[in-house]
């Protein structure tokens, strides 16, 4: 991936490091996101909740 | 990621199939293809845009009918009974891995013979080294790991239509911008997170109710959450309705907007109808004025006869000699023409034979005199560049009436296409002003409604906070967490947009301005430019004076710099990797800035760059200076046997 993209992760792990939420988290939303930028009806719920399940309870096993 | 090879047959004026090499070398990312007009330089640049978005690719033709692909089907292929669109473009990710994209589509002729008819849709497939690559939906694969289509026009573009970048920026702009510098995922990232927040906050609502005891506080939940799901559902189905309202509007405005084009279009005809008249008018006159001067034509003549006057009054001669040289003169030359070409005719011819009486009477002192008396009336040097001048001019305006007319048939052509646009632009008007009033009445119900929802959602959480306290429920405590969890991930995705431009868009802006007072001839005019906060461009002068930029522009190539130069800062600070592809390159720029924008291409994109200009455009010496940068040159020529259709030849 090229420098400006990092530069969003970095700013997002940034923020996400700041709220104490894990980082790997928002780079997975982010990419999740990518992948329906310009489609009509985004339809990524059920990957969502996943990625967010899955980061509370690392979380919470830390 | 880099283009490596282009492959298109029944394409427009490729009929037969042609393969271009777009592989570059390190350091060298600049392909040039020259063309001529009519030679598939745009049709070209258009094959690109069709691979990989289709139909919609050719949308931003800036000719309504070019904007439909039967347009783009090979007309030969199919006057001989049927063909088939055939582009495949290959390419390099960066990781090494080789892509081939195909696309496909039937046409033939229709029974009258007057148009083509395309089969139902495209045949789209993905190759890669082990044969078809599997997936479902191969466009949106192509907008995930190639480019969104709305951000196709920061990388895809015509260098002479940019210029638009600089004008009022509309919605589909902001969008585009945003995709190209991965902003639109941030947005997205923040609404669907919202969104499964309030599927998290109803699932919670129900584990509440199981884990509440008592009967009053119950009922007051379960009134509470009817309250909120009617609330949400009216509140939903307005949003739909605001949006169906929204897209009725857009969609009349699309109309409207095309048909203010063909009105400007055909005002432009109406104009172009006067200036043929007037031409043809001047053409006329200047005919006429032609057949006037001719009259005077035999008067060139007389100018070597001077000539020979002076000589021989240099050197005095004998009468006879004198009369000897001027004959001998005359007859060597055998003078049939004066010097504008026309012919000396008979009359002119008798003056003349009347002239060489007078010399035979008395050849030296006559002659000279009426040379001379001819000379001082009509100065046959200055009526020689009058001829021509009339003759440069006849020339000119011929060409004017030619290319105006053609201009002419191709505005009919594109009103007749169009004929019935703008048919019921009165009853779509009409039908926006009640939209306009429909959202209007749609946005106080849904503000009014989040008002309620906030109000009621307030209450139930004090209520949820309460029973939460008071129980030990594990599910309730999860699913409270989990709402935590999202609003504050959310957040991170709304500040990290903020984020963005306290940060990146001033390093955008600093890049935009450099580059454009690279661009630019006078770079000391102008201080930076200035991007707002919905992308709208500023151009700030030295003198502090801050201009939008659809107000500074003083010429449509001016505007195309400032356009340029916030391409190339989106080519930087883009998360997308594409190659630029772009067609007429050098647009309307003067000499200035063809140069300073032709030594800036190698650095326009940190991949490639595939420039397509007209061969008057950029000649050899314009890209002498980049000519390092350069891995291979293309020419597109006529086919010697069939000047209809065109061939792909590299020239280095």
């Amino acid at each position: 991936m090229n420098e400006a993209y990092s530069q969003i992760i970095e700013i997002l792990e940034k923020l996400a490091n700041k709220a104490e939420l894990p980082k790997g988290m928002v780079k997975k939303i982010y990419d999740l996101e990518r992948e329906q930028v310009g489609v009509m009806n985004r339809n990524n719920q059920s990957e969502l909740r996943r990625i967010i399940v899955e980061s509370l309870e690392s979380k919470e096993k830390l | 990621m880099k283009f490596l090879q282009l492959e298109l047959s029944n394409w427009s004026v490729f009929r037969e199939n042609q393969i271009i090499d777009l592989s570059t070398e390190d350091g060298k990312p600049i392909i040039l293809i020259y063309g001529d007009n009519d030679k598939g330089k745009t049709s070209l640049f258009y094959s690109i845009r069709y691979v990989l978005f289709g139909e919609n690719g050719l949308k931003s033709h800036p000719k309504p009918n070019y904007r439909e692909l039967k347009e783009w089907a090979n007309y030969h292929s199919a006057a001989a009974g049927d063909g088939e669109i055939h582009v495949e473009l290959k390419i390099q990710f960066d990781d090494g891995n080789i892509k081939r994209i195909q696309r496909k589509r039937k046409f033939e002729q229709t029974p009258t013979g007057q148009a083509i008819d395309l089969s139902q849709k495209d045949e789209l497939t993905i190759f890669d080294e082990k044969g078809i690559f599997q997936i479902n939906d191969v466009q949106k694969w192509i907008y995930k790991n190639i480019l969104p289509f709305d951000a196709s026009q920061f990388f895809l573009f015509d260098g002479e239509v940019i210029q638009k970048y600089t004008d009022k920026q509309e919605q589909y702009v902001r969008e585009a911008i945003e995709q190209v510098l991965g902003l639109s995922e941030l947005k997205n990232a923040e609404e669907d997170l919202m969104r499964l927040n309030e599927i998290l906050g109803d699932e919670r609502n129900k584990k509440l109710r199981l884990v509440t005891k008592d009967e009053k506080t119950q009922r007051e939940l379960v009134d509470l959450e009817n309250s909120i799901s009617e609330t949400k559902e009216l509140t939903d189905n307005a949003e739909i309705q605001k949006k169906i309202a929204l897209d009725v509007i857009e969609s009349n405005n699309k109309i409207i907007k095309q048909y203010a084009e063909l009105r400007q279009q055909k005002d432009h005809q109406d104009e172009l109808r006067d200036k043929i008249a007037n031409n043809n008018k001047l053409l006329q006159d200047l005919e006429n004025k032609l057949k006037t001067k001719r009259d005077f034509s035999g008067l060139l003549v007389l100018n070597p006869l001077l000539k020979t006057i002076l000589k021989t009054e240099e050197t005095p001669p004998s009468h006879q000699q004198w009369e000897s040289k001027c004959v001998s003169y005359l007859l060597d030359n055998k003078i049939e023409k004066c010097l504008c070409n026309s012919y000396i005719d008979d009359n002119i011819k008798k003056i003349y034979e009347s002239k060489m009486l007078d010399i035979r009477d008395n050849p030296f002192s006559i002659l000279k005199r009426l040379v001379e008396d001819t000379f001082s009336s009509y100065r046959p040097d200055g009526l020689e560049v009058e001829l021509n001048q009339i003759i440069n001019n006849i020339s000119d305006t011929e060409v004017q009436i030619n290319t105006d007319k053609e201009a002419f048939d191709e505005i009919s052509k594109t009103i007749q296409n169009n004929k019935n646009v703008g048919d019921d632009l009165h009853q779509r008007e009409k039908t926006n002003n009640e939209k306009m009033k429909e959202i209007g009445r749609l946005e106080e119900h849904i503000i009014l409604n989040k008002k309620r929802l906030d109000h009621w959602r307030s209450q139930h959480n004090t209520l949820s906070n309460k029973i939460s306290s008071s129980t030990a429920d594990k599910e309730l405590k999860r699913a409270n967490d989990s709402i935590d969890f999202v609003r504050s991930t959310s957040g991170v995705f709304g500040h990290a947009f903020n984020e963005y431009f306290k940060t990146r868009k001033e390093e955008l802006e600093k890049y935009i301005s450099s580059t454009f007072k690279k661009l630019t001839n006078a770079p000391e005019k102008y201080k930076s430019i200035k991007i707002g906060e919905t992308f709208e461009i500023h151009i700030e002068r030295t003198n502090g004076d801050i201009f939008p930029s659809h107000n500074y522009s003083p010429s449509s190539g001016a505007g195309q710099i400032v356009a340029m130069s916030v391409i190339a800062g989106f080519n930087k600070f883009t998360t997308r990797q594409c190659p630029s592809v772009i067609d007429t390159p050098l647009g309307r720029l003067d000499l200035i800035h063809r140069e300073n924008v032709i030594d800036f291409y190698p650095l326009l994109n940190n991949s490639q760059v595939i420039i397509l200009p007209q061969k008057g455009e950029m000649s050899d010496t314009d890209v002498e200076a980049i000519m390092e940068n350069v891995s291979a040159i293309y020419d597109l020529v006529p086919n010697p046997s069939d000047p209809n259709q065109t061939f792909v030849r590299r020239r280095r």
